[in-house]
């Protein structure tokens, strides 16, 4: 897009850009800031329906959803993977006509491993899709574009559903933090009752966050609260992170930082 | 304790979290605040007859059943886990809450309680909360 800066495909919110792009609200219409590649809502009608307008000197461009086709396609190749007949046959009579997205989801529910390999599926798959459409608007770069690509392959689907893969979750949430810190993150720790493989189905999953450096503790949990409640949500569990330093770790001196160095299983 | 008193509890915590961040201990108010949140949550899971065994059992299935299942407004789960975190970070020992942050923390265990006290009455057990 003419006029534009080229944007790091890791500085734009790729899981609300995702969302825009799956909206078919009539209430509202999704805009992404040129500059700063925040995506954010607007009341429909607020601005003129336009590729893009310019507001208090900023440039935002019209985020327009996709066919909606385009997402049914992810359920029926989601389906097509799972391997146990009944419950796929189950699936796509969910898929089968109007309201098959909620229906889809609904049957989920009983199925929460499937229920969290769709999620991770479904995540890479619109996060791919959202890299894509910046760069058909010439928005990035498009060697980090395709490298970006290339960080979100499609996973595979568990082939034994069971209790909760604690560790593929904590690898997971170390990639969003990833993309949230990139070089101020130095390392994750799984920790606790999943580290130390005495886990129950209601046990937490606690991380602990180790940054270069921190100014306030607090705010640091801010900046995580996105990522650990989305994935608490999507595991059916309670995700939670300490944020600490490398000096602290390695002085250790609390129970918590001495479990760490003790049980803690790194997972970034 | 039904889910009339679980709630009373709550409102009690919240009374004690604001007394604590008076008297000059924002680290335990925020504790307090925590366990108001936890008293709502328990609450409105006794409306629908669940009972979790653990404390983080409460947490998931407020969020899988009144949350995502019940129709609360997802703030109230994303609130719920934010002040249990805050509680932890208290209890390792690693920082000294802030009076601002325990503030924070209280408003939010207010703001779920009254959000989690509508659901419970848009769910028919109005009665036991009068």
């Amino acid at each position: 897009m003419k006029g534009v800066d080229v944007l790091d495909p890791e500085q734009v919110d790729l899981a609300d850009l995702a969302l825009a792009l799956e909206d078919h609200s009539d209430e509202h219409m999704w805009w992404l800031d040129a500059a700063t590649g925040a995506v954010e809502p607007h009341f429909a009608g607020e601005f003129e329906a336009a590729e893009f307008v310019e507001e208090d000197g900023r440039r935002l461009i019209l985020v327009e959803p996709l066919p909606p086709a385009v997402g049914y396609r992810d359920m029926e190749d989601f389906i097509a993977c799972v391997r146990e007949p009944r419950t796929r046959d189950l699936l796509e009579r969910a898929i089968a006509g109007r309201g098959a997205f909620r229906r889809f989801k609904d049957a989920l529910l009983d199925y929460p491993d499937l229920r969290t390999a769709w999620f991770a599926f479904h995540d890479a798959r619109s996060e791919r899709r959202a890299i894509e459409w910046l760069l058909e608007r010439d928005l990035v770069d498009p060697d980090a574009a395709e490298e970006a690509i290339a960080q979100r392959p499609e996973p595979t689907l568990p082939d034994v559903p069971g209790l909760l893969d604690a560790e593929g979750v904590a690898h997971r949430v170390a990639s969003d933090l990833q993309r949230v810190y990139r070089d101020r993150l130095r390392a994750v720790l799984l920790l606790g009752a999943w580290a130390r493989g005495d886990a129950h189905p209601e046990s937490e999953l606690e991380l602990l966050v180790v940054l270069d450096e921190i100014a306030d503790r607090w705010e640091e949990r801010r900046r995580m609260d996105k990522v650990m409640w989305r994935h608490s949500v999507r595991n059916d569990t309670v995700v939670t992170a300490v944020p600490v330093t490398e000096a602290e770790l390695s002085r250790g001196g609390t129970p918590l930082l001495s479990r760490a160095l003790a049980e803690g299983i790194r997972v970034e | 304790m039904n889910e009339g008193g679980a709630l009373a509890r709550g409102r009690e915590e919240v009374r004690a979290a604001h007394a604590l961040l008076e008297a000059g201990f924002p680290s335990q108010a925020v504790a307090h605040a925590f366990m108001a949140g936890f008293q709502a949550a328990t609450a409105a899971l006794q409306v629908i007859g669940e009972t979790p065994a653990t404390r983080t059992g409460v947490l998931s299935a407020f969020t899988r059943r009144v949350v995502t299942e019940g129709g609360l407004d997802h703030e109230a789960g994303r609130i719920l886990r934010k002040l249990f975190e805050d509680r932890n970070d208290v209890d390792h020992a690693l920082t000294d809450a802030p009076p601002e942050e325990a503030r924070a923390a209280i408003a939010s265990a207010e703001r779920l309680l009254d959000a989690t006290s509508d659901w419970m009455q848009r769910s028919g057990s109005g009665s036991v909360l009068s």
